[in-house]
């Protein structure tokens, strides 16, 4: 066949080399009223069963590179969850700068510290100023259970204001929070999970109930359903994977019974003796959340907190230059690098494999068509146009992009398996959900199809009726 | 230059045993241009396969040059071809991604010549089938003819002592056929052993020694009516 | 065989050898990153712990209700401990080495000394008299604490010892030459004159965070935490899980109003601490092997398909003279070439993602000398993946020269 000169190039000579015109007979171009598509598809059915070890190899390569791009996409994404959607633009936390006079808490960037001391989070409060706000810290408590036979637990314990359930849209199964005034009176009361209550009690509606925590009997007067944030944005001194708290305590309560800070507590100067010493330090423990539904309540908070920085100063507080501010959810998150670097490198990693895998297929594509170039000029010579033969090798190109999509989900699905395995605390993390599903699909399809539009260029570019002509 | 006494070729397939060569004896001598003529499958590509080294035979004896090759590895094979052979296809089988220096360099590389002669022969070979001038030219740049000049002076290059030509004007039309003839009638005329198949009667006349195939044996042509051979 | 053919073959049909060689520039790049990272994080996971790590177990403590004397209650609690048969020492601890949680203070060496950032912060750890008897641990210089030294610590004190005790790397951070010995530091942020002086020195321990910029610096203080608070315990070898298992049972002897949890061997705490560098050796080890597979396998499709294709060049070759080796070593040469470009190339992308990871991760810089490496890995992995479809080439007949159209 290659003797007559049919070809203008040596590249294209080259492509009709090999032996494939064998089957270009049995599926001869059919009349062109049947769905175009329909067509394709099955011709592409046909092509992936005439080289299956060619093709495997391919939805391998399109599924491992997709299953590892997207494990690591899930947990970046996952992480990058906003917590509370509905207002992540009204919550902020309160940033003031009470730090050394001789150096910076953030040496880099001069951010302010990251908590706030336990008197400015008290006196914060204390201003009458008609936002919701709470300071907070996490602690634990020691729950004794009725039945004695059970052994005391210590639960993960949150210390608010009775405000906190309001602004974070705690979800209240039964009962309510605590009030202002049993807040200022530090009333024994009581906040807690429903897992708890059905934990220690067997049921969830336990408000007017009392429970022993630590020492004393609380009364419960609020039952929260199942709450989850992911990322546990409150507090970022602590585990943002931690869960949502099981007991949550009065402000008022925790200061009175001195319950530890856990979390940090970050001094640049010694503090006195004891709780009361700690909590009348410059040491920053506690974190101090404000609701602002709108801009002007956050100009007017703003300089509200520029006023209280001013006052303290007459105290002689405050020693560095003004930088108190408020800052919403989501730039919150980032601004304290809730994300590990490690998960940003991972994913980065699995971007450039992937990278790696579609290269690989359009090599293999462009193997696997040049191969059929007999059937494809015997094709064109029985009248398929150029963007004809391109659409058939894309649409093959689309469903070997479809299958490595489908086997990339297993395999992601493994991945994630093997997250959870890993690293225990990322169980809610490595979840895939229907939106990365969907996106999966679609970067797979997406990506097979740009690996495609290549080697199906090439294979439109074959001459036509080169096949009737060499023999 | 070559002798094979009874030689005997069968290719077995999982269904069928062909007899391709059976009891074929014949001497080549130096210098001679022996032309082969017969009817398709008649084993005239087998006898030049075997007589080029290019396929083993089954059964017999085969000398080439005095040394017989029965019982010799691969790579001795190799290199005997190499050296002593030299090969012209029906269809150029000329590499398309080389120009014509590089296609004509491909067996001198094989005998690990320097470059400097390497050079010097190859100039030399495509000067004289008359493409000096086209040195950097690939092979889809050519007529068919000038194609098959090509692939004279890359078997010309190694100075073999056999040359081998299987059809060599079966893709080429009459004018360029006749000047391919020309030039291994000239090349022939040098000394070079020369053996072609071929369909083209005329041509087969034209050849010192015509030799006919049939059914895998020589039949004695001496005097046999030329026209009569065609239909058969 | 020489290269100048097959290059210019090569670059008569560019666009596939550019894809296998960009595959390959990628690869070696990803790989010679990942390689890096995953060394890096074994060698982290692998730290001294400077402790008897087979023999210690850690738990946490705590009394329920106002039951008893913190301090008295404590000393009956490591007491009834000891006593346990197989148990060498035991105490009560603030911070375990890489148990991440624990304090961590600021070392000064004047009176008011200004020192900024990490550089001389150090881990705190509170310590009674058997303390090298619970790490099993080497003193270098000087001495341990005497009993009379060690006093009752309960939380809300602020610790400040007259005697302290340093561990090797602090000791060299703080007195790079000379002894520290009998010196003065001051590691409670009090103005004025160092009030802490130094009476020993001891071998390597790690600091409750391994993870830290400095993971292994440590000062010693001699203090008795009480009450709610973690313990250490160091036993026999081999009679660890025998003692951790009869360590609930022997403590609610003592008293039942409390609760007992976290019991914890040190091979489990070393495995948390480092369990996201775990997770990402383990990750990334599985990525680089998929990348080695998808690219050999790459290259094993395509160079079967040239195989396919330059048959009846590979049949003209051997009727000209080639020997099977020929054919093997051109399509070796030619791999190796396309590989060596790929790794040209990967070598600068190399650098270029981890320039990235640095600039915005804060990763550490690659070395120059993992780059060798991972072009010895692709290359080889080029050569073995080329090789089946090469020793096919070498099996094609001579005689499809002349047997095809
Ligand atoms: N590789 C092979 N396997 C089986 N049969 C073969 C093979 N090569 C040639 N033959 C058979 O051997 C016989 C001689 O073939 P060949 O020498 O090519 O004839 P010619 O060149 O005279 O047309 C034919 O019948 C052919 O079918
Ligand atoms: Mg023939």
């Amino acid at each position: 066949m290659s003797g007559k000169r049919t070809f203008p190039t040596g590249r294209l000579r080259r492509l009709m080399w090999g032996n494939t015109a064998t089957n270009a007979s049995r599926e001869r171009a059919t009349p062109t009223s049947e769905d175009m598509t329909t067509y394709y598809l099955k011709l592409a059915l046909l092509a992936l069963k005439r080289t299956p070890a060619l093709s495997s190899l391919m939805v391998l390569a399109i599924a491992l590179g997709l299953a590892t791009a997207m494990t690591a996409f899930t947990v970046l994404y996952r992480m990058s969850n906003n917590p509370i959607p509905q207002k992540s633009d009204v919550l902020y936390a309160v940033q003031l700068d009470a730090w050394s006079p001789e150096r910076p808490f953030d040496r880099t960037d001069n951010l302010p510290p990251d908590q706030l001391t336990h008197g400015d989070s008290r006196r914060l409060m204390a201003l009458d100023d008609g936002y919701r706000k709470t300071g907070m810290w996490r602690s634990s408590v020691v729950v004794v259970p009725e039945n004695t036979k059970v052994r005391p637990r210590n639960a993960p314990t949150r210390i608010v204001a009775p405000d906190f359930f309001a602004m974070f849209d705690a979800p209240f199964l039964h009962g309510q929070a605590w009030t202002a005034e049993q807040e200022a009176r530090a009333e024994r009361v009581v906040v807690i999970s429903r897992e708890l209550a059905e934990r220690v009690f067997n049921k969830s509606d336990v408000v007017g109930d009392r429970i022993y925590l630590d020492d004393e009997q609380f009364q419960i007067v609020g039952v929260l359903d199942t709450w989850k944030l992911i990322p546990l944005f409150y507090d970022v001194t602590n585990n943002v994977l931690n869960e949502t708290e099981d007991v949550f305590l009065p402000f008022s309560v925790g200061t009175g019974k001195e319950k530890a800070f856990h979390g940090s507590v970050n001094c640049w100067q010694p503090p006195g003796e004891g709780f009361k010493g700690l909590i009348d330090s410059e040491c920053i423990m506690t974190q101090f959340w404000v609701e602002l539904p709108d801009r002007g309540a956050r100009e007017r908070y703003q300089a509200l907190l520029d006023a209280y920085v001013a006052e303290q100063r007459k105290a002689g507080r405050f020693k560095r230059p003004d930088n108190q501010r408020v800052v919403a959810v989501m730039p919150w998150l980032e601004q304290n690098e809730v994300i590990p670097r490690d998960t940003r490198m991972f994913v980065g990693i699995g971007a450039a494999f992937l990278l790696v895998c579609l290269l690989n297929a359009t090599g293999l594509l462009l193997a696997k068509f040049l191969r059929k170039s007999g059937e494809i000029g015997l094709r064109r010579a029985l009248g398929a146009s150029k963007r004809e033969v391109f659409n058939q090798h894309l649409v093959e190109s689309g469903l070997i992009g479809a299958c490595g999509a489908i086997a990339g989900l297993i395999l992601t699905w493994s991945g994630l398996l093997a997250i959870r395995a890993l690293i225990p605390e990322y169980q809610e993390i490595a979840q895939l959900d229907i939106w990365l599903f969907a996106g999966l699909f679609a970067t797979a399809l997406i990506g097979a199809v740009a690996a495609g539009a290549y080697p199906a260029w090439r294979a439109c570019q074959v001459m036509p009726a080169s096949q009737l002509k060499a023999h | 230059m070559l002798t094979m006494k009874s030689l005997k070729k069968i290719y077995r397939t999982a269904l069928v045993e062909t007899h391709a060569l059976r009891d074929f004896s014949l001497t080549v001598n130096s210098g001679e241009f022996v032309a082969v003529t017969g009817p398709s499958g008649s084993g005239k590509t087998t006898f030049l396969n075997i007589a080029g080294l290019l396929e083993e035979h089954t059964e017999g004896q085969y000398t080439l040059d005095g040394i017989n090759v029965s019982g010799m590895s691969d790579d001795q094979r190799s290199s005997l071809r190499n050296q002593k052979i030299g090969f012209i296809f029906q269809s150029f089988n000329l590499i398309a991604d080389l120009d014509l220096y590089d296609n004509v360099d491909v067996p001198l590389r094989y005998r690990g010549m320097p470059k400097a002669e390497r050079k010097q022969r190859i100039e030399q070979a495509l000067t004289r089938v008359g493409l000096g001038s086209r040195l950097h030219h690939y092979p889809a740049e050519l007529s068919g003819g000038q194609q098959q000049r090509v692939a004279i002076a890359r078997a010309l290059a190694g100075s073999p002592k056999l040359l081998l030509a299987d059809e060599p004007t079966g893709n080429l039309d009459t004018v360029m056929a006749r000047g391919v003839m020309e030039l291994l009638e000239e090349i022939n005329g040098q000394g070079t052993t020369i053996i072609m198949v071929t369909h083209d009667l005329e041509l087969a006349r034209r050849a010192g020694r015509h030799v006919h195939m049939v059914d895998g044996q020589v039949v004695d042509i001496a005097e046999t009516d030329f026209s009569s051979l065609r239909a058969a | 065989m020489e290269i100048s053919p097959i290059l210019k073959s090569l670059r008569k049909n560019p666009v596939a050898a550019l894809l296998i060689a960009a595959q390959v520039a990628l690869t070696l790049a990803i790989l010679a990153n990942v390689l890096f990272i995953v060394s890096d994080r074994i060698a982290t996971m692998s730290m001294p712990s400077g402790i008897d790590e087979p023999n210690v177990f850690t738990f946490a403590s705590q009394d329920i209700g106002e039951g008893r004397n913190p301090i008295d209650g404590t000393l009956a609690d490591l007491d009834a401990v000891r006593a346990i048969p197989g148990v060498i020492a035991a105490a009560t601890q603030i911070g375990i080495p890489m148990g991440q949680s624990g304090w961590q203070t600021g070392v000064t060496l004047k009176a008011e000394e200004k020192v900024e950032g990490p550089e001389r912060l150090a881990a705190l750890y509170m310590v009674d008299e058997r303390m090298l008897d619970v790490y099993g641990m080497q003193l270098l210089e000087g001495r341990t604490f005497n009993a009379e030294e060690v006093i009752a610590w309960k939380t809300g004190d602020q610790p400040k010892p007259p005697v302290v005790i340093l561990n090797k790397a602090l000791s060299q951070k703080l007195f790079p030459d000379g002894s520290a010995l009998g010196r003065m530091i001051n590691i409670t942020g009090d103005p004025g004159e160092p009030a802490q002086q130094v009476v020993g020195v001891v071998d390597t321990i790690a600091s409750p965070w391994p993870r830290s910029q400095n993971p292994d610096r440590v000062v010693f203080v001699p203090f008795r935490p009480s009450g709610s608070t973690n313990f250490i315990v160091r036993t026999e070898p081999g009679e660890l899980d025998r003692v951790m298992a009869a360590i609930e049972e022997a403590l609610f002897k003592v008293d039942r109003n409390r609760i007992v949890d976290g019991i914890r061997d040190f091979k489990t705490t070393r495995a948390r601490a480092f369990e996201g560098d775990r997770a990402m050796a383990v990750l990334l080890a599985a990525i680089a092997l998929a990348l080695l597979a998808v690219t050999a396998f790459g290259i094993v499709g395509q160079v079967s398909f040239w195989v396919t294709q330059r048959t009846k060049q590979i049949g003209t070759r051997r009727a000209l003279g080639a020997r099977r080796s020929d054919i093997l070593r051109y399509f070796q040469l030619e791999n190796a070439l396309i590989v060596l470009l790929g790794i040209a190339v990967g070598c600068t992308l190399a650098m270029a993602i981890n320039g990235a990871l640095v600039k915005y991760l804060s990763f550490g810089a690659l070395p120059l000398s993992w780059l060798p490496i991972g072009a010895l890995v692709v290359l080889v992995l080029g050569q073995l993946a080329v090789l089946g479809p090469a020793l096919r080439a070498t099996r094609i007949a001579p005689a499809i020269a002349t047997r095809t159209a």
